[in-house]
C-alpha cells in the first residue's frame, strides 16, 4: 500500500515535471513550458530589465589577447576600443550577440532551412525552398574557397565567432533571449560558416528577385504584343533618370556577347516559392561642396527593407590600431556594412539585375543520374538533405545538382500533378565570393583609389556605392559581378541541354558602371535603371523603381547651399509622384454632374491635395485605396489567371492608363459592356468611397494617412505584443520617405565630411537592444517616424569620462 | 509548529538555491524537507504548496513591480491571460502545484523506509 502510495505520487509529480517543462499545444496555440517559463528565477520574469544594461563592467574572457575597452553612448552604441584586430572583431561578435543573439541565430536558421527545427512541421516547405534555392550550398561553397584562399581575413571571423561563443558561453537559461524561451529552445555555438550565411541571406533579400518564368508564361499565352505592353524594359525612356547620369562616358572596350539564333523554350511552369519582397530597394544621395553652404561633402544612405524587431541593423563604433570605422552593421557579420571611418564614408542602394535564371533540365530516365547537355549525356551530383523536425521524425529531400545549378523544381518538390518540368536555378549566389573580405576592408579604405581596390572581390548582392572623401570627392560605383548576357538572355526560360543558353562569362570590374565628381555636383540611386542606352551591356531587371529616384534628382537638381538638414529633409520626403502624374486625369474622368453629396466630399478633397502624403492628410489614404481598386479592376485577367503572372510596375500602368488606353486588358473581361479607361475610372471611385466609409466605421478611426496605411514595425516571430503599429509617419512605397505598411527605410544616416572633420547623424526603427523586456526597446521609433536624427559620437579617442558615454565594460583575458 | 518550520525550510532553499540550478529545484528542496521531516501527506503537501509556491508568487510579484509590470503585460497578451496580476498568480500557482506534489512524495518516500526501519529492528 505505502510501495503503491509512493509510486503514485512519484508518478504524478514527475508527469507535473515532464509537462511543466514541455512546450505544449492547448488548442492549437503552442504555449511555452510553464515552469520553466514561469518560474521567477529562470523564465521569462528574468528578462524584464529595469535597466538599459545589466553587463557587468569587469569580464573576463578567454579568447581575449589584450584588455579591449566597451564605452556605451546614450543610444547604447558600443564604441569598441582595441589593441588588435583579432580583439577588435572578437569583440564585436561578443557585444553584438550581448543585445542580439537570438535575432543573429535565428535568421540564419531560416536561410540554411531549419526553422522547422525550432517549430515543427508548419515551416518545413519554406525550409525546404531555402536548401533548394541553394543559400545554404552557396554559403557553404563560399566558406569552403574563402578559409583556404584568404586565411588573414578568415581569422577575423573566427575571432568574430569565437567572440559570439564567449558571450553564449556565459549563459544560462536564464539569461537566454526571451524568445528561446517562448519556442523552447537553445542557442547553439556559432561557427564561421554562419557568416558566410548572412551573406546568401542577403543576397536572397537583395539579388534573388526575378520572372523569368512568369515571363514565359505570358508570352506563351497572350504573345509577344501583349507581353510588351506589360512588361517593357524602358517605359517611357525620355522620363526616366537613370543612376549613371545621363551622358557619362563609358571608357573602356566592351566584351561582345553576340546573341545566339535560338528560341526560349515555352513551358508553361508555376513558380511556388516566394519573390523576395519587391519593395526591397534604397535611396542614397551624396552632394559635393559647390553644392553645400559648408562647402564640405555631404552623404545620405537609407535601406528600405522589411521593419522588424529586433532591427535588421545594428550600430557599432570599431576602433584599433589603423582602424576607426562606425557605422551599420548586419548581426552576425564582422565589420561595418554602411558607414564611415576618418576619410571616407559610404553608402548603398540595391542595383537591381536579373541574376537569376532557369534552366530546363531533361534526364535520361527516373534515375537522374545523367542529364542532356550539349549532346551528351552528363553525370548529375545527386544530395540528400536532411531536415530535422521538432516533434517528428527528419524529412529527407533530394536535391539533384546540374553545372547551372541545383534543380529546384522537380518531381519531388512540384505540386504540379501534371507533367513536371524540371528546372536548375542559375545564380550569382551560388558562386564562392568574399562579400566578407570587402566588409572588413571598407572600414580602412583611405580615399577613392583604396575605396574601389576593396569591392574588387565584392559578387553581391551589386550595390550602387555612393562614395564621399574628406578630400571633396564624390563617387558612385556598382559593385558586384555580373554575367555577360545577350539581349534577352535569361528574361526567360532557357533550355538547359544547349551551349548557347550560357552566361557568357563576368564583366570584368573596370566596366562596372562608375561615375566621379560629375559636372552636376551630386550623385543619386534609389534602384532604378542603370545606364541609359548607350551603355553597351544589356542590362535588365524587371522591378526597376521609377518614381523614388525620379524626386530625388529632381529635388537634387535645384537645391542649393545644401545643409545637412536639407539631406534629412530629403530622405523624408513624401511627395507622391505616382498620384502627380494620374489623379488629375482620374478626376477629370469623373462625371461631377452626377454626383451626390459624399463623392463631391471626396472629391473635393481630393482636389484640395497637393501630392504629399503627410501622416495627417486625408488625400493619400483616398488616392491609395482608389488606386488599388482601379489596379483590381485592370488587371483582373492577370489576377485570375491559370497561369503564374504578375502586375506590370505602378509606372507602367500609369502609362498604359494615359498613353494606350485602348490596351485590350482595359476592358473588364467579367462584363458585357466594353469598359474604357473612364469606366475603370469611375467604377473604382465609387468602390472606394463605400470602402472607406465601411473603414471608417469598422476601425472608429479617421482618414489621416498614418492611420489608414498604419506602418508597422513587427517583430520577426510576428507577435503583436513585441511589435509597435500606427506608426505616425508619412511616405509610402514609391515615395522617398519609403514608410510602408511594414516596410520602409531600416537605418537613416547623414554624414559630412570636412577636411579634417566627419559628423555623422543617424537613426533607426528599432534599438540596440533586441529584448522586448528592455525599457529602451524599440525607442528610436518615434523619433524615427518624425524625422529625429541622432548625432554620432564618432571619436578616435573616447574614455569613461568623454562627454556622452553612459557606461564602460572592460574586457579581460582570462589568465 | 511544524509545519510552518517545513514551509520556511521549503522556501529557502527555493529562494537561495532556485538561481544556481534549473525550475525544478524547488520540487527537489520540498521532496528532501518532507522526505527527512516526518509528516503526514496532507501536511506535507500544504508544506510544498505553500513553500515552493509563496516563493515563486512573491519573487514574480517582487520582479513585476520593480519592473512596474511593463513586461509581463506583454508577456501576458502573448499567453492571452489578460492582465499581469493573472501571471504573477499562474506562476505561483504553478510553482505551488509543483512544490505540493513533490513533497507529498516525499514524505510517502520516507514511509517506505519507516516501514523497512521497524522490520530490520526486530529481524
Amino acid at each position: 500500500m505505502k510501495t503503491f502510495r509512493f509510486v503514485l505520487f512519484l508518478i504524478i509529480s514527475l508527469s507535473i515535471g515532464i509537462v511543466f517543462n514541455s512546450r505544449l499545444v492547448v488548442s492549437g496555440q503552442p504555449v511555452p513550458p510553464l515552469g520553466k517559463f514561469l518560474s521567477p528565477f529562470h523564465g521569462f520574469w528574468q528578462n524584464a530589465e529595469n535597466d538599459p544594461i545589466d553587463l557587468a563592467s569587469q569580464l573576463n574572457t578567454s579568447g581575449l589577447q589584450d584588455p579591449v575597452k566597451v564605452h556605451f553612448d546614450e543610444l547604447y552604441i558600443p564604441h569598441i576600443f582595441a589593441s588588435n584586430d583579432e580583439d577588435l572583431f572578437f569583440t564585436q561578435g561578443y557585444i553584438t550577440a550581448y543585445h542580439r543573439l537570438w535575432q543573429m541565430e535565428f535568421q540564419l536558421l531560416a536561410a540554411e532551412g531549419r526553422v522547422s527545427e525550432i517549430i515543427g512541421s508548419r515551416a518545413l516547405n519554406f525550409d525546404r525552398s531555402q536548401r533548394r534555392i541553394g543559400l545554404k550550398y552557396g554559403a557553404q561553397k563560399s566558406h569552403d574557397a574563402f578559409k583556404k584562399e584568404e586565411p588573414e581575413t578568415y581569422k577575423m571571423i573566427e575571432a568574430y565567432s569565437a567572440g559570439v561563443n564567449a558571450f553564449i558561453n556565459t549563459l544560462s537559461y536564464a539569461d537566454y533571449p526571451v524568445e528561446y524561451k517562448i519556442l523552447d529552445y537553445a542557442p547553439e555555438e556559432w561557427s564561421p560558416f554562419k557568416c558566410f550565411l548572412l551573406i546568401s541571406n542577403m543576397h536572397n533579400m537583395l539579388s534573388r528577385g526575378e520572372r523569368d518564368l512568369e515571363h514565359t508564361n505570358a508570352i506563351t499565352k497572350w504573345g509577344r504584343d501583349v507581353f510588351e505592353m506589360l512588361y517593357p524594359e524602358r517605359p517611357l525612356e525620355s522620363k526616366l533618370d537613370p543612376v549613371i547620369p545621363r551622358g557619362t562616358e563609358y571608357n573602356f572596350d566592351a566584351i561582345a556577347v553576340e546573341k545566339p539564333n535560338v528560341d526560349f523554350p515555352l513551358n508553361i511552369t508555376n513558380p511556388t516559392i516566394d519573390a523576395p519582397d519587391p519593395d526591397n530597394g534604397s535611396n542614397s544621395f551624396v552632394v559635393n561642396g559647390k553644392k553645400t553652404k559648408s562647402g564640405k561633402v555631404i552623404l545620405a544612405n537609407e535601406p528600405d527593407l522589411s521593419l522588424n524587431l529586433p532591427s535588421i541593423w545594428y550600430v557599432a563604433h570599431l576602433n584599433g590600431p589603423g582602424i576607426n570605422v562606425m557605422g551599420a552593421t548586419l548581426p552576425g557579420s564582422p565589420g561595418i556594412t554602411i558607414g564611415y571611418n576618418d576619410s571616407i564614408a559610404w553608402g548603398n542602394t540595391n542595383a537591381k539585375r536579373d541574376l537569376v535564371d532557369w534552366y530546363t533540365i531533361d534526364f535520361k530516365d527516373a534515375k537522374r543520374k545523367e542529364y542532356l547537355y550539349n549532346g551528351n549525356w552528363v553525370p548529375t551530383n545527386i544530395e540528400v538533405e536532411k531536415f530535422e523536425v521538432k516533434g517528428e521524425d527528419p524529412f529527407y529531400d533530394t536535391i539533384v545538382y546540374t553545372h547551372h545549378g541545383p534543380v529546384t523544381y522537380d518531381r519531388n518538390f512540384s505540386n504540379q500533378t501534371t507533367e513536371v518540368v524540371n528546372l536548375a536555378m542559375k545564380w550569382t549566389a551560388h558562386l564562392p565570393s568574399k562579400e566578407l573580405k570587402t566588409l572588413i576592408a571598407v572600414g580602412t579604405a583611405k580615399n577613392y583609389a583604396e575605396f574601389v581596390e576593396v569591392f574588387s572581390d565584392f559578387t553581391g548582392p551589386p550595390q550602387n556605392y555612393s562614395f564621399a572623401s574628406t578630400t571633396g570627392d564624390i563617387a558612385l560605383w556598382i559593385h558586384g559581378k555580373f554575367p555577360l548576357k545577350w539581349d534577352e538572355q535569361g528574361k526567360f526560360l532557357m533550355d538547359g541541354s544547349k551551349t548557347a543558353f550560357e552566361w557568357n562569362g563576368m564583366m570584368p570590374q573596370s566596366h562596372n558602371l562608375h561615375v566621379i565628381n560629375p559636372p552636376q555636383n551630386f550623385l543619386s540611386s534609389a534602384n532604378q535603371h542603370a545606364a541609359d542606352t548607350l551603355y553597351p551591356y544589356y542590362q535588365y531587371d524587371h522591378n526597376y523603381e521609377y518614381y523614388r529616384g525620379r524626386r530625388v534628382n529632381d529635388r537634387l537638381r535645384i537645391m542649393s547651399q545644401v545643409t545637412v538638414k536639407d539631406m534629412m529633409n530629403l530622405q523624408h520626403d513624401n511627395f507622391n509622384y505616382n498620384a502627380f502624374e494620374i489623379l488629375s486625369t482620374m478626376l477629370d474622368s469623373l462625371d461631377t454632374a452626377s454626383f451626390i453629396a459624399k463623392e463631391w466630399e471626396y472629391y473635393e478633397k481630393l482636389r484640395a491635395w497637393d501630392f504629399f502624403n503627410h501622416p495627417e492628410r486625408e488625400g493619400p489614404s483616398i488616392y491609395e485605396q482608389w488606386w488599388k481598386n482601379l489596379n483590381n479592376l485592370l488587371w483582373d485577367e492577370i489576377d485570375s489567371s491559370d497561369v503564374k503572372v504578375y502586375r506590370p510596375s505602378w509606372f507602367n500602368t500609369s502609362k498604359i492608363l494615359l498613353k494606350n488606353a485602348d490596351f485590350e486588358m482595359v476592358d473588364d473581361q467579367r462584363t458585357d459592356v466594353e469598359e474604357t479607361t473612364g469606366d475603370l475610372f469611375r467604377i473604382s471611385f465609387k468602390q472606394t468611397i463605400e470602402d472607406l466609409e465601411e473603414f471608417q466605421e469598422k476601425t472608429k478611426g479617421s482618414l489621416a494617412w498614418y492611420e489608414y496605411k498604419n506602418t508597422t514595425v513587427r517583430h520577426l516571430l510576428g507577435l503583436m505584443p513585441f511589435s509597435f503599429k500606427q506608426i505616425k509617419i508619412g511616405g509610402n512605397r514609391h515615395i522617398v520617405n519609403a514608410a510602408s505598411n511594414g516596410h520602409g527605410p531600416s537605418w537613416r544616416m547623414v554624414v559630412e565630411l570636412g577636411e579634417d572633420e566627419i559628423s555623422a547623424w543617424g537613426i533607426y526603427p528599432g534599438s540596440q537592444s533586441g529584448n522586448p523586456g528592455n525599457p529602451l526597446y524599440g525607442h528610436m521609433i518615434d523619433g524615427w517616424a518624425d524625422g529625429t536624427y541622432h548625432k554620432m559620437l564618432f571619436k578616435s579617442n573616447l574614455s569613461e569620462e568623454s562627454e556622452g558615454i553612459l557606461y564602460t565594460v572592460n574586457l579581460q583575458p582570462e589568465e | 509548529m511544524k509545519l510552518i518550520i517545513r514551509i520556511i525550510l521549503i522556501g529557502a532553499l527555493t529562494y537561495f538555491l532556485s538561481p544556481y540550478f534549473t525550475w525544478w529545484l524547488g520540487m527537489l528542496a520540498s521532496f528532501l524537507v518532507c522526505f527527512m521531516l516526518p509528516s503526514s501527506g496532507l501536511n506535507a503537501f500544504i508544506a510544498g504548496f505553500l513553500g515552493m509556491g509563496l516563493i515563486w508568487l512573491g519573487q514574480s510579484w517582487n520582479l513585476d513591480v520593480q519592473n512596474e509590470s511593463a513586461f509581463s503585460s506583454k508577456i501576458a497578451d502573448i499567453l492571452l491571460v489578460g492582465e499581469p496580476l493573472y501571471l504573477v498568480l499562474i506562476s505561483g500557482l504553478v510553482g505551488a502545484i509543483s512544490g505540493g506534489f513533490s513533497a507529498v512524495t516525499g514524505a510517502s518516500f520516507r514511509q517506505l523506509f519507516v516501514k523497512k526501519k521497524k522490520q530490520s529492528f526486530y529481524s
